[in-house]
């Protein structure tokens, strides 16, 4: 008897412990296959659904039906690395954020199915700066929801109380000196500097066509890093026309309030960011345009690309085919990538959509931006090239900027920005030597 | 030959009752206490199953690291002022509680132990808030009452280290006090009253009564102390993440989440991991041994 009633506690434990590595992606009995999902955006997941209700309409012989799960950021990725490299439980379809692209893709092998076949049928019409991040040894691994393009949006009412007309500024130059005009007349800043993001630095160094990355190395010391940085700084500390950003980047709580008070003329961001200004900054409503970026040379780009999101398809998918193909198509067919922007609100990754009517019909975002958005965003669609986020050592490398230039130099300035950036070098180039011994 | 008598009634029993926690323990503590400290000696290659025994490699990079030191020193302060703060002042406290003297004492002790309840990820948001550099922020608003111009908490390292401790000393304080309430339950009246008779006052008393014999409870708030201040993590991940300026923030838990989830260097992690063990059973063997418990008493 009490030998029975330990094998039932026995077993009952050990039974509650495992059993949680089911197999739920196989043809049920009308033949709809299953496929698992987990994404960290409740948005991605409304618009995999959607996708998904598409795709049945369209293949009513290879129907499917999309399991999601929507995990907290942090808990998704890593959820993801446990699970491939534990090689079980790992889902069909996965979102990896870009800045966690190069834990699991720069490998011999990473952990993803390759789409370069289904990639191909869609590529001449796809953004490249979209796909460059996700590419491994000549292979295609996923496509962003959207292009990210950098802008400068302006606060039109601070402006025109200014008598600064944004559509005049083409320089750097020209959009200090219309800072200086602001302050002047308006006694708001012209713009914020982060303190603990890259958004700005990065769209700086990629429109002049750097990067800071470059094999596996750092390389902050060129003439382009320094110029952006010396921008970035005496913004605040020469020209005083701005101010380390309140809550430190842009996507805080603590900056939507900033900002939505009117307490800056401008603001550099990716069209994303839209998203915010829609439903964190209501009082801004109809008082924003959106421009290309100011230049630093005549030959660089007026914009750049930032931030995104991939959807690949893990090692571990069971209905292989099927999984590659819709993951490509959900992102890629023309009517899904109106959706990007209908549904998500995003700058679409195919550029022929831009051009088409169904983008111009009255929603939500026009209604706050105007219906000039569109053109200033076709007009930038080939100034994009942004810096590789997924490149080896990339985070480390833009970890240290954060921990150790950005506040020297920003925040409580006690170097010079060349001196920072050198230093930064110096620092991690030794640290990557001493690692490949 | 499986002899009935032997396993039946009351010799079984207890490893029944006993098997959950074994079980449990096994699987949740155990296991990974045994695999971090065989991954401590592997260097992981990507994705493949297939790991490399790399020997003391990790052990050098980890002594070679000046992070390391960096968190150390930062968790070293850390603990320094919790224990300066967390243990007088709660026994100090329960004393008073457990005077004859003071009314309400239900509701204070009440008071004293909410902030255990609140999670510290939502306790830490607040707080950030709190401590916020704009003019507005709580502390700031403080300051400016004295005159003072707003102060960027969370930019430099003493000020980053007032608000670590600041929200360690507002959730532990309650906990630590319940410990020495406890304590004090266990503290003979009798010993009070015959000090009365030989004329000692209250300060007497709490030096000469309360003191030594709140030891084994003082030796245990001492422990989890150290520990839990070693380990600090999710006060300094909400302020500031894994990126602090200057590294005012980072922690040797910190830097074990970076390595593991942020770069995936699954070895590295396990050596910060055994060696931040290490660090903690070595400060609380000093501390038994200053404190004299393996003398016999």
């Amino acid at each position: 008897m009490h030998k029975f009633l330990f094998l039932v506690l026995f077993f009952g434990i050990s039974s509650s412990l495992v059993g949680c590595g089911e197999d739920l992606a196989t043809l049920d009995e009308n033949g709809v296959a299953t496929l698992t999902f987990w994404t960290f955006a409740d948005s991605h997941a409304d618009y995999f659904q959607d996708a998904a209700d598409s795709w049945n309409e369209q293949n009513p012989d290879r129907p499917i039906k999309l399991d999601t799960t929507v995990l907290p950021f942090d808990q998704m990725h890593q959820n993801l690395l446990i699970s491939l490299l534990s090689g079980t439980g790992a889902p069909d379809l996965v979102d990896v954020e870009v800045g966690q692209a190069e834990l699991f893709l720069n490998h011999k092998n990473p952990p993803f199915l390759a789409l370069n076949e289904e990639i191909a049928a869609f590529e001449d019409y796809l953004v490249p700066s979209r796909l460059e991040n996700f590419i491994v040894n000549g292979d295609y691994f996923a496509i962003d929801y959207h292009v990210g393009t950098m802008v400068m949006y302006y606060n039109e009412e601070i402006l025109e109380s200014a008598g600064v007309d944004y559509r005049e500024i083409r320089t750097w130059e020209q959009f200090v000196e219309a800072g200086k005009v602001v302050v002047a007349e308006t006694g708001k800043w012209m713009t914020q500097i982060e303190t603990a993001n890259t958004i700005a630095f990065d769209g700086m160094i990629a429109q002049q066509g750097k990067d800071y990355t470059v094999a596996g190395r750092a390389n902050f010391g060129t003439e382009e890093s320094i110029r952006a940085l010396n921008l970035l700084h005496d913004m605040i500390y020469e020209d005083e026309i701005a101010r380390p950003m309140v809550g430190g980047q842009i996507d805080s709580e603590e900056f939507y309030a900033e900002m939505n008070n009117g307490n800056l003329a401008a603001l550099m961001a990716p069209a994303w960011y839209m998203g915010r200004f829609l439903n964190q900054m209501p009082n801004l409503d109809g008082k924003i345009a959106v421009a290309p970026l100011p230049v630093f040379n005549e030959t660089d780009n007026r914009s750049s690309s930032w931030g995104g999101t991939a959807t690949m398809v893990t090692n571990q998918a069971n209905h292989e085919k099927l999984a590659k193909e819709f993951a490509v198509w959900a992102k890629s067919d023309f009517n899904q990538a109106i959706k990007q922007w209908t549904v998500l609100g995003f700058d679409p990754v195919r550029w022929d959509v831009w051009e088409s009517d169904e983008l111009r019909v009255a929603n939500e975002v026009t209604q706050y931006f105007g219906t000039e958005i569109f053109d200033t965003l076709l007009e930038l669609q080939d100034e994009t090239s942004a810096i590789r986020s997924s490149a080896e050592n990339s985070s480390v490398i833009r970890d240290h900027f954060i921990t150790n230039v950005l506040p020297n130099v920003i925040s409580q300035p006690d170097l010079t920005p060349e001196a920072a950036l050198k230093n930064a070098d110096e620092l991690l180039n030794a640290e990557f030597d001493r690692m490949r011994k | 030959m499986f002899n009935k008598k032997k396993l039946s009634g009351s010799k079984l029993a207890p490893y029944v009752f006993i098997s959950p926690f074994i079980l449990s323990l096994s699987i949740f503590l155990l296991y990974p206490l045994i695999q971090a400290f065989l991954m401590s000696f592997q260097e992981f290659q990507g994705f493949s199953q297939d790991v490399e025994w790399v020997g003391f490699e990790n052990y050098i990079r980890l002594l070679n690291d000046s992070r390391f030191y960096k968190a150390l020193w930062n968790v070293g302060r850390y603990t320094f002022w919790t224990l300066i703060i967390l243990i007088p002042f709660p026994m100090l406290i329960a004393f008073l509680m457990n005077s004859k003297l003071t009314c309400f004492k239900n509701f204070f002790r009440t008071i004293y132990f909410l902030p255990v309840l609140v999670s510290s990820v939502i306790a830490g948001i607040v707080f950030r808030f709190v401590f916020s550099t704009e003019p507005g922020g709580g502390f700031n608003q403080l300051v400016g009452i004295f005159g003072f111009e707003p102060i960027a908490w969370l930019e430099s390292s003493h000020t980053a280290m007032f608000a670590l401790v600041i929200i360690a000393v507002w959730r532990w304080m309650g906990v630590n006090l319940i410990y020495f309430l406890s304590g004090l339950q266990g503290i003979s009246q009798e010993l009070y009253e015959s000090a009365e008779v030989d004329g000692a006052n209250a300060w007497k008393k709490f030096r000469f009564i309360t003191v030594p014999l709140l030891k084994p409870v003082t030796l245990f708030v001492f422990t989890i102390s150290v520990t839990a201040g070693f380990s600090l993590f999710n006060e300094a991940f909400v302020y500031w993440g894994v990126s602090s300026p200057n590294d005012i923030g980072l922690t040797i838990v910190t830097l074990i989440y970076r390595a593991a989830f942020t770069l995936g260097d699954f070895g590295y992690a396990s050596a910060l991991g055994v060696t931040l063990f290490l660090i903690i059973i070595t400060v609380n063997l000093i501390q038994l041994k200053f404190l004299g418990l393996f003398k016999e008493d």
